[in-house]
């Protein structure tokens, strides 16, 4: 019984052995074959332990110019509304002597003229809006001719 | 664990590349060990254990009590090659290559045989078990250095090796009635090589 207990724990051992042996020295290779990687790679970007440190200056490079972009965006945005609210008022538009001429319904003109409304222009706005001395804003829209007394 | 393991690790956990290749040449056969009783396949528990050890190099600098390198390393060894388990499923390149074995088809057949018989065998084992048991006929650890790897008393190490023992030669019995081999007995033990 002694020598079957030997013989099956060597024949264990044996086995064991032939598979086992054949993988020796593949973990060190291994790390080897890493550490001279490492020392042949460019020490260009600082790693630090758990890449926190090398991450927030990332972001930070990466985010810099976008933040800035952004600034001159809203600069220019800004400065563009200022002068669009700021409009000058345009002397040439301004109508001098803007008393309506209530025309008869039956006495329409005969020669061809302008249809002008009551009031006074006193500032133009781009978008065709006039702006009346009464604070009312009117569109431009349609010009109305008058041939022959004849709407056209 | 000795003052050179100790000194090895100190030096290792400042990146010292050849005090940790030091290392891996004193903990390699117990991490296959451990791999092997794991993923039941050598080339499988090679892998493993190469990637234990690199991951092991990564994290060392956060290893706080250095006397408890050896079982902090197996314990990695044992994840790497759990994960290693998940990963890979069985595929026809683990049978054996046949015809190139030495001694012809014929010896070939017998010994994926035998090899494919003691595996089995080894499979009826619980994990902690066949551990033990590939430490001890692998390595040729004594019950007191199993213990010391795997956190348990030389006793208990003891009875699991007694129980497997009897089991094994169960299962085993017709393997060990073959004719005497030819070859001499392999110097299996390793003086001096212990965990």
């Amino acid at each position: 019984m002694t020598l079957q207990n030997e013989k099956f724990e060597e024949i264990v051992s044996r086995q064991l052995a032939a598979e086992l042996e054949p993988q020796r020295g593949k973990a060190l290779a291994a790390f080897r074959a890493q550490m001279t990687a490492e020392a042949a790679a460019p020490a260009a970007i600082p790693i630090s332990r758990g890449g926190g440190r090398s991450k927030k200056m990332m972001a930070l490079w990466a985010g810099a110019p976008s933040l800035l972009a952004a600034c001159v965006a809203v600069v220019v945005t800004l400065h563009f509304v200022h002068r669009e609210r700021n409009v000058s008022v345009t002397p040439e538009r301004e109508v001098a002597s803007t008393q309506a001429v209530q025309p008869s319904p039956t006495e329409l003109p005969k020669n061809t003229g302008t249809i002008v409304f009551d009031g006074i222009v006193t500032r133009d706005v781009p978008g065709n809006i006039l702006i009346t001395n009464d604070h009312t804003a009117v569109r431009d829209v349609n010009h109305f001719e008058l041939i022959n007394g004849n709407q056209k | 664990m000795d003052q050179e393991v100790l000194n090895l690790v100190s030096r290792a956990q400042r990146r010292d590349p050849d005090a940790f290749a030091a290392l891996i040449n004193r903990f390699e056969r117990t991490a296959l060990s451990v791999a092997y009783a794991q993923v039941h396949d050598a080339h499988r528990a090679g892998d493993a254990v190469q990637e234990a050890f690199l991951r092991a190099w990564q994290e060392l600098p956060n290893l706080q009590d250095l006397a408890r390198f050896g079982g902090w390393l197996l314990q990695i060894v044992r994840n790497a090659a759990i994960d290693m388990r998940r990963r890979i499923r069985p595929t026809v390149a683990e049978f054996p290559d046949l015809a190139a074995r030495d001694g012809g088809p014929g010896q070939a057949m017998e010994d994926a045989d035998r090899a494919a018989k003691i595996k089995e065998a080894l499979g009826t084992l619980d994990e902690t078990t066949r551990t033990a048991v590939v430490m001890r006929y692998y390595e040729g650890l004594s019950a007191k250095e199993i213990g010391e790897a795997l956190g348990m008393s030389p006793a208990s190490i003891d009875m699991r090796l007694s129980r497997a023992r009897g089991q094994l030669r169960e299962l085993l019995a017709p393997l060990a009635g073959e004719k005497e081999k030819e070859e001499p007995t392999p110097k299996w033990k390793v003086a001096g090589d212990s965990a």
